[in-house]
């Protein structure tokens, strides 16, 4: 089993705690399943002797289906540099950058498996309905004093909202990252939604103000 | 949430079921939480020209050997390069990945890291002939799931008894005309209900299910 929780703090312009909460995570979406599927048919049977690839396809966020790669090799045939490598599952998003890690909105549609994105996003920036994103951390636990052990992996947002009004989240998004490099360019960037979330609370940042947000994915042990 | 269902479904040599039963999974081991875990910390968005272990997980091989296993690495200046992270369809007759099964009923513990007996693949007594893997994915609004299963035939001339079963994914990546990192390590295992007697031959069809529910 994986299962997941969703930590809200927000904080006011001085930096005291104005609300709290944990919430369990209820839904991750297709997608997530969909690469899933990709890796189970990830493999051609022989070692990588050539050019060999295996894809799987996702909804990106804007409702078209995209094609990530799951596995990709160059052969050396050609006499060129064909340095190459990467992810489809990548989750740390850096500052500033709204497009995958956690990202937040401002809608409450309720969830079904198959969204492939938030109701409304509150993008970066410091305009008005803006919160400015920090980077992404992560840190991963063991925990075998609970029955049974789970291993827990935190990655923790930021948000700041540097506008002059409040903004309000309802909604939480898990968007991943598909990036794969070849030579000295990219090969493949694409973003899609894994999991979404509606908070059963909303959480009104005031001006000046912060969020932390953070999910907890937790891998349950046998 | 997802959950992991096991299952398995016992044919004669007609093809006639003759048996099945599907099970909730608590066996999702260290492992599989580590290697997932490398991929979903990656950064992704590295700067033009660089080649490197990003992020990756220390697992254990079947021989319990901590080995080196990345979520994301790019090869250097060479000419191969890239890999895979966690394979699992192994073709016919290969009883190194994919889907296992054993003999063995030692309790399931979160860091295993082989069956306790592993049935080989073969035609010889004890042993059966590992086919190939099929997946399949049905995707709803509110319950949606995705399986691989796989078929393994008795021909020893006799009974083969089943009691444990796992999943094995392949990490696989090369570097230049050298493979960089090759580690094959068991993500899941558990235990049958009870155990299952294949007849000579008969079939049997053993399967992970990932499944979604709102």
């Amino acid at each position: 089993m994986i299962r997941g929780w969703i930590d809200v703090e927000v904080r006011d312009r001085e930096g005291r705690v104005a609300a709290k909460g944990r919430h369990e995570m209820r839904s991750f979406v297709n997608n997530i399943l969909r690469v899933l599927h990709g890796y189970m048919n990830s493999s051609d049977g022989t070692p990588l002797g050539d050019f060999s690839s295996a894809s799987t396809t996702v909804v990106g966020p804007t409702g078209a289906s995209t094609s990530i790669y799951i596995k990709l090799y160059f052969d050396g045939n050609l006499n060129i540099d064909r340095r190459a490598g990467g992810c489809p599952i990548c989750l740390g998003a850096p500052d500033n950058d709204d497009s995958y890690g956690i990202v937040v909105g401002s809608s409450d549609t309720p969830l079904s498996l198959d969204q492939y994105s938030l109701g409304s996003k509150i993008p970066h920036g410091s305009g008005a309905g803006q919160l400015d994103y920090g980077t992404s951390t992560s840190t991963e636990t063991l925990d075998t004093g609970v029955t049974p052990p789970v291993y827990r992996l935190r990655i923790v947002r930021p948000f700041t909202n540097t506008s002059t009004g409040s903004v309000t989240i309802r909604e939480v998004g898990i968007y991943a990252r598909s990036y794969w490099k070849r030579e000295a360019g990219v090969y493949e960037d694409d973003k899609y939604m894994v999991g979404r979330d509606v908070l059963p609370t909303p959480y009104t940042i005031p001006a000046g103000g912060s969020a932390s947000v953070s999910v907890t994915l937790e891998v349950v042990l046998g | 949430m997802i959950r992991l269902i096991c299952g398995y479904q016992l044919r004669d040599y007609r093809g006639r079921p003759i048996g099945s039963e599907e099970w909730e999974a608590r066996s999702l081991l260290l492992n599989f939480a580590k290697i997932l875990c490398a991929g979903f910390r990656a950064p992704g968005g590295e700067s033009t020209g660089y080649s490197g272990l990003v992020t990756s997980a220390t697992v254990l091989d079947w021989d319990g050997t901590e080995r080196t296993a990345p979520g994301l690495w790019y090869a250097g200046d060479h000419y191969y390069g890239g890999g895979v992270m966690m394979a699992m369809n192994a073709s016919s007759g290969d009883d190194s990945y994919g889907i296992l099964v054993g003999s063995g009923s030692t309790p399931v513990s979160y860091n295993d890291y082989r069956l306790a007996s592993k049935i080989t693949h073969g035609t010889g007594a004890g042993q059966l002939s590992y086919g190939p893997h099929s997946t399949a994915i049905s995707l709803g609004g509110s319950s949606s799931f995705v399986e691989i299963s796989r078929t393994f035939v008795n021909v020893s001339g006799s009974t083969v008894t089943v009691r444990e079963m796992g999943l094995v994914a392949w990490n696989y990546w090369k570097d230049g005309i050298a493979v960089r990192y090759n580690v094959k390590f068991l993500i899941a295992r558990d235990l049958l209900p009870a155990p299952v007697t294949v007849p000579n031959f008969a079939s049997l069809v053993a399967r992970y299910k990932f499944s979604l529910t709102l």
